[in-house]
């Protein structure tokens, strides 16, 4: 994964519970790098250990974790100048999660190494969406549910999120339905 | 249709920006991008401004010339830039133009989207491209900003570090230089006070000599009752005298341990035994109790293991009125763990805490109520500590106290107590609860079975191995069961003894259980009259002593002691009579005028060799080195002054047993 995602995490860490319990986190993970270039490339093996570390030192579940990763990370890739690039603020919240692949697309032209997700929308009626969730990484669904709970706070919507369809319960990708008020 | 033969709305996806124009240059028609900036009012020449090609001005006629370059317009009275080409033809031209921005950013604050840039124009791939490098960027700045906080933080600490080290070896060589001040004041105040002890038990020598030898005349009772108050005060004097030099002894640094295996049922019961008649004065009980577990031997230093243990024991004799004071020991671990316990007037626990340090006893008062000099328990503490332990005090208030201390003592040999075999059971007559407890422990531990009772009326009737009856009072008007054994307190030995005439035997109290089991376990032999009062009677003594008192002292004791006694006063004179007479033993003091005691010793025995008769150093110093120095020059065994009649009789048995010289007449 790229840096920008550790970098996420270090950010999410850092201003929950400050830069010492990052240190401590980083020490737990056995990584070498206390800070990750945003343009870098970095195995997928780091992140995930990064995640396992904060758990634990944290003792919060990782589900909980990668979800609450998920909503700081909307906020954190505007932050860092891709705001223009999702144009959240000129869409629609569901014209925005049909436009997702073509926006990753945009983004690996300049990430060779990018291994974007795929989503797929399904409107299932004007305040209902199903979304489907491919990807060749595991266990980052409760991430999704956070990008999506991350996306309605940023709109200022008020809405429901179900997980439908999980991998680990046999699914063969995961779904995820979105019901506006 | 436009000139691409498409219709407006295709022309608007591939151009979102596009704009046609007339003849006149007013705007007909506008790509979808425009509807979020709002078209440009009025014609292109008021809206838009030519930056390339530069100094090219909007009109009809320069339009077609400008088809062939991509020209660069600003959009009035906005910052937005649009790149393009122009397209024309008779009666109208297109602008294909797209916006022209170095950065997303920029691209929103113009009130665009990415997706009004024309798809198969790269700038979008560029602008993420740029966006990526951008956010790069930002993080070589983070961590170059970080790396240089770390630097100046790391700088910082070291400065730190640095000053804290250079307070701290400022601090290390004030500390080091206030030792040595130390050290070197208080060996000053040791030699001072060593000096000054010197010169004190000089004439107190001749005190309780004289008083010692005062005592075995002919006096009436106020007179002996006049002569105890002397010898009391002269005693205590040495005993403060004693107190004060070992403080400053260890104050000094100048403790050192004299470690050998000792068997610590006897030192404990020696203490007991020189205590006991100052409890029996007090009417206490004063009990011992040393577990089987305790091994038979401790490595430690006995002289000092008895000075904790007299100062604790004698503390709480002194501070106890009534009830018992209890001594016990165990082994744990490699150590001596020793507990004093009392039913006396106990401590305040403010106090508690304090009662170690030098100089404080429990308050002022307590030292005008109970005497002493309040160096008994720092002492005790400090001795307990240079032997690995320590010491410690539970008290409450009018309820006694506990004084605990430990110190290492690796054990050596499990003690076997000694087993009694009898024809049945022993009776204890004894009131006091706690003692009569203690002989019924002991006499089980020897495998005997007891039943003990406060009086002979409580005896059952039955037959008994032994009897043993305390006090001697029981035994008064009435006749004694069979086979009793009188149990006395170690002041009424003599009582004892002859209250026993006829019975079985006596015991005093403490007592060791193979003294239990020499006088339970078979005949019962009457101990027969001492032949002798003195073991060295007939000894020729050579004594060299310059202080005339000391002579007197010395000289009636010798002689009291049946011994012959010859006087040098110095010891030029020393050597003279030593190659002249045969004599048995040299009693030499240490300073003297003319030859000092060491040098006279050198010559001795450098002119008799071998056939020199044993020397006895009598000094009145306590410097370590004076003993020291006395056995390197060869002399047999060293004698504080003052000297004990005992003590001298004790010490010159000792060093002529190795030679077989008759001692027992």
């Amino acid at each position: 994964m790229y840096g920008l995602v550790n970098k996420a995490i270090e950010g999410l860490v850092c201003k929950q519970f400050g830069e010492d319990t990052w240190f401590q986190i980083v020490d737990r993970a056995g990584v070498d790098a206390d800070s990750f270039i945003s343009m870098d490339p970095y195995p997928d093996e780091i992140t995930y250990r990064l995640v396992g570390a904060a758990s634990e030192t944290l003792d919060i579940p990782a589900d909980d974790l990668l979800e609450a990763f998920g909503v700081y990370w909307i906020q954190y890739v505007g932050s860092r100048g891709y705001g223009p690039l999702m144009n959240l603020e000129n869409r629609e919240l569901f014209e925005f999660l049909e436009d997702l692949d073509q926006m990753h697309s945009r983004v690996a032209d300049t990430m060779p190494e990018l291994r974007p997700p795929r989503f797929t929308a399904e409107r299932l009626g004007p305040k209902q969406l199903r979304m489907h969730y491919h990807s060749d990484r595991a266990g980052l669904g409760p991430m999704v549910a956070g990008l999506l709970r991350g996306l309605l706070q940023v709109k200022e919507l008020e809405g429901e999120i179900r997980w439908t369809a999980k991998r680990s319960e046999g699914a063969p990708h995961e779904i995820f339905e979105v019901t506006l008020q | 249709m436009t000139p691409l033969g498409l219709g407006h709305d295709e022309l608007g996806r591939v151009f979102p920006l596009f704009l046609r124009v007339d003849p006149a240059l007013e705007i007909l028609r506008a790509g979808p991008g425009w509807d979020r900036l709002g078209v440009p009012q009025g014609g292109l020449l008021e809206s838009f401004e030519v930056l390339r090609p530069e100094g090219a001005v909007l009109s009809w006629d320069t339009l077609a010339h400008l088809r062939d370059t991509t020209v660069l317009l600003q959009l009035r009275d906005t910052e937005l830039r649009l790149r393009g080409q122009i397209l024309t033809r008779e009666d109208y031209a297109v602008l294909l133009l797209s916006p022209a921005v170095r950065s997303l950013e920029q691209l929103s604050q113009s009130g665009l989207q990415i997706s009004d840039i024309a798809p198969h124009d790269a700038s979008s791939e560029l602008l993420v491209l740029v966006q990526s490098l951008d956010a790069s960027l930002e993080d070589s700045r983070v961590l170059a900003s970080r790396l240089s906080e770390r630097r100046r933080r790391l700088q910082a600490a070291r400065k730190e570090a640095e000053q804290a080290q250079r307070v701290a070896e400022e601090a290390l060589q004030v500390a080091e230089q206030a030792r040595i001040e130390a050290e070197r004041s208080a060996a000053a105040r040791y030699a001072f006070l060593a000096a000054m002890s010197h010169e004190i038990r000089t004439p107190l020598n001749g005190v309780l000599g004289m008083g010692e030898l005062l005592d075995g005349t002919d006096l009436d009772s106020e007179q002996r009752q006049l002569l105890g108050t002397l010898r009391d005060s002269g005693t205590w004097l040495l005993h403060i005298i004693n107190d004060i030099l070992d403080f400053s002894k260890i104050d000094s640094g100048k403790l050192g341990l004299e470690l050998r295996d000792v068997d610590p049922r006897a030192l404990a019961e020696e203490v007991v035994t020189l205590l006991a008649p100052k409890a029996q004065a007090k009417g206490l009980e004063l009990l011992l109790d040393v577990p089987a577990r305790v091994p038979a031997q401790i490595h430690t230093d006995p002289t000092r293991l008895r000075q904790v243990l007299l100062n604790l024991v004698g503390n709480a004799l002194k501070f106890t009125r009534k009830g018992y004071v209890e001594v016990s020991l165990d082994h744990i671990d490699g150590a001596l763990h020793g507990q004093v316990r009392d039913t006396g007037i106990g401590l305040h626990p403010d106090r508690q805490e304090r009662l170690f340090e030098p100089f404080t006893q429990a308050d002022l008062s307590t030292t005008r109520r109970y005497g002493g000099t309040g160096l008994g328990l720092s002492i005790s503490r400090q001795l307990c500590e240079a032997m690995g332990g320590g010491i410690s005090v539970r008290s409450v208030l009018g309820e006694g106290a506990t004084f605990s201390f430990h110190l290492n003592a690796p054990g050596k040999g499990q003690y076997r107590c000694p087993r009694l075999l009898l024809d049945g059971p022993v009776a204890v007559v004894e009131r006091r609860s706690r003692t009569r407890l203690a002989w019924a422990s002991q006499l089980r531990d020897m495998g005997a079975e007891v039943v003990a009772v406060d009086s002979l009326r409580n005896l059952p009737e039955r037959r008994w191995a032994a009897v043993l009856v305390h006090p001697l009072a029981e035994l008064t008007g009435q006749a004694p069961p069979e086979r009793c054994f009188v149990i006395a307190d170690l002041a009424d030995a003599a009582q004892a003894r002859q209250a026993a005439e006829g019975l079985g035997g006596h015991l005093s109290f403490p007592c060791r259980p193979e003294q239990i089991r020499d006088v339970l376990g078979g005949v019962i032999p009457q101990a027969p009259e001492p032949q002798s009062a003195s073991p060295c009677a007939g000894l020729r003594v050579l004594l060299v002593e310059d202080n005339p008192v000391n002579q007197r002292v010395a000289l009636a004791m010798l002689k009291r002691l049946e011994v012959y006694a010859t006087l040098a006063p110095d010891g030029l004179h020393a050597v003279a009579l030593s190659a002249e007479l045969p004599f048995d033993l040299i009693l030499m003091d240490v300073q003297m005028p003319v030859m000092d005691g060491f040098t006279a010793t050198e010559q001795i025995l450098a002119e008799r060799g071998a056939s020199a008769p044993p020397i006895i150093a009598m000094t009145a110093s306590v410097m370590p080195e004076d003993r020291e120095r006395a056995f390197a020059v060869g002399m047999s065994a060293v004698l504080h002054k003052p000297v004990r009649m005992e003590e001298l009789e004790r010490t010159m048995a000792q060093v002529l047993q190795p030679r077989g010289l008759a001692l027992l007449g």
